[in-house]
């Protein structure tokens, strides 16, 4: 009788020895199978971004209303540099910083209107120095509502002897 | 002794049948993983090759804004706007380039929403260079579109070139 009842005891061990294996067997096949889907989303988000890396390339050429001497107007781009080297000023008096700021809202907001109905929710722009020895902040825009998902890019230029990285993420 | 043989050879049948399913079970669930991973592939790569004819075309935008007949000597990838206009004006440029539509909208500061031409110029926001009867839908790039102002100065602004190709991949 004892006999009998540890042997239907090792039959239900193995039955169950089985069962477990092969769960394990589907949980890693699916965690693979989830792992590779979520790399291709992330791959995804970032195809977007060329849109919004030549929109940073061409915005950093648009000239603006400020005039470091008689007949020569700054650039976004030159005017980024120039309110990260200090206290410098537009030849009517404006501050490079305040003429950046305004700028670049009128030339980002011409072309991602963000509002609640529309496709953009929101945007974040920043410009920062950075070279070996130092990293810096030299300017961050947001407007809206930035939680969603981000579709972004980096525009990269020289300001010896750093880099100044300009980067733009749209909230949709 | 012959109805023992028939027990044993029942609960092997039985054992066999279900090591059956099991296998038949396994075998439906690869199937069904390599069909959902099959499928999310394909529409991935379609998405891809979708993306890639799209920047090869927002390259080929940025390769007609380097050539001659549209560059601004002051930056590299910035559009001569006069060029532009008078490119557009001049009809041997009709079928120069193999696309099918050819389009320079100019975005920031904004202007009044009207094709330009010589006469009205520079109070115009659309410069249309090719526009065939069959283009599809453009693709779009941003450039920087520079000119001279009113006072001889260098200005640049921001604009986008729309272009849809002839050669689709």
């Amino acid at each position: 009788m004892e006999i009998k009842s540890l042997k239907i005891g090792k039959k239900a061990q193995e039955e169950m020895f089985g069962f477990v294996l092969i769960m394990v067997f589907v949980a890693v096949i699916f965690l693979v199978f989830l792992g590779i889907f979520l790399r291709t989303r992330t791959g995804a988000e970032e195809k977007k971004s060329i849109d919004v890396y030549h929109f940073l390339e061409g915005m950093m050429k648009v000239t603006t209303n400020c005039e470091k001497s008689p007949g020569n107007y700054l650039n976004i781009g030159e005017l980024i540099s120039e309110c990260y080297s200090g206290a410098q000023q537009c030849i009517d008096g404006k501050r490079t910083c305040d003429e950046l700021n305004e700028s670049l809202k009128a030339v980002i907001n011409s072309v991602w209107k963000v509002s609640e109905e529309s496709y953009t929710k929101g945007y974040i722009f920043e410009a920062g120095y950075n070279s070996t020895s130092n990293s810096e902040k030299i300017i961050t825009l947001t407007e809206g509502n930035c939680s969603v998902s981000l579709v972004g890019a980096e525009y990269v230029f020289s300001a010896y002897p750093g880099v100044i990285i300009n980067s733009l993420k749209i909230c949709s | 002794m012959v109805i023992k043989k028939t027990r044993i050879n029942k609960k092997a049948q039985i054992k066999l049948q279900e090591m059956a399913f099991v296998l038949v079970a396994i075998v439906i669930f690869f199937a069904l993983v390599i069909m959902i991973y099959l499928v999310t592939r394909t529409g991935s790569l379609k998405e891809s090759a979708e993306e890639q004819r799209r920047e090869e075309v927002q390259l080929l935008g940025l390769k007609l804004a380097d050539s001659p007949e549209f560059s601004w000597s002051g930056c590299s990838g910035c559009i001569d706007i006069d060029k532009a206009v008078a490119v557009k004006e001049r009809r041997a440029y009709k079928d120069f380039w193999k696309v099918y539509y050819l389009m320079i909208e100019r975005v920031y500061p904004n202007h009044t929403i009207r094709e330009c031409t010589r006469e009205v110029f520079p109070d115009c926001n659309t410069i249309t260079i090719i526009n065939s009867t069959y283009y599809g839908t453009p693709t779009a790039a941003y450039v920087a579109l520079c000119g001279y102002d009113e006072n001889n100065h260098d200005r640049c602004e921001l604009g986008r070139i729309y272009i849809s190709e002839k050669e689709v991949k």
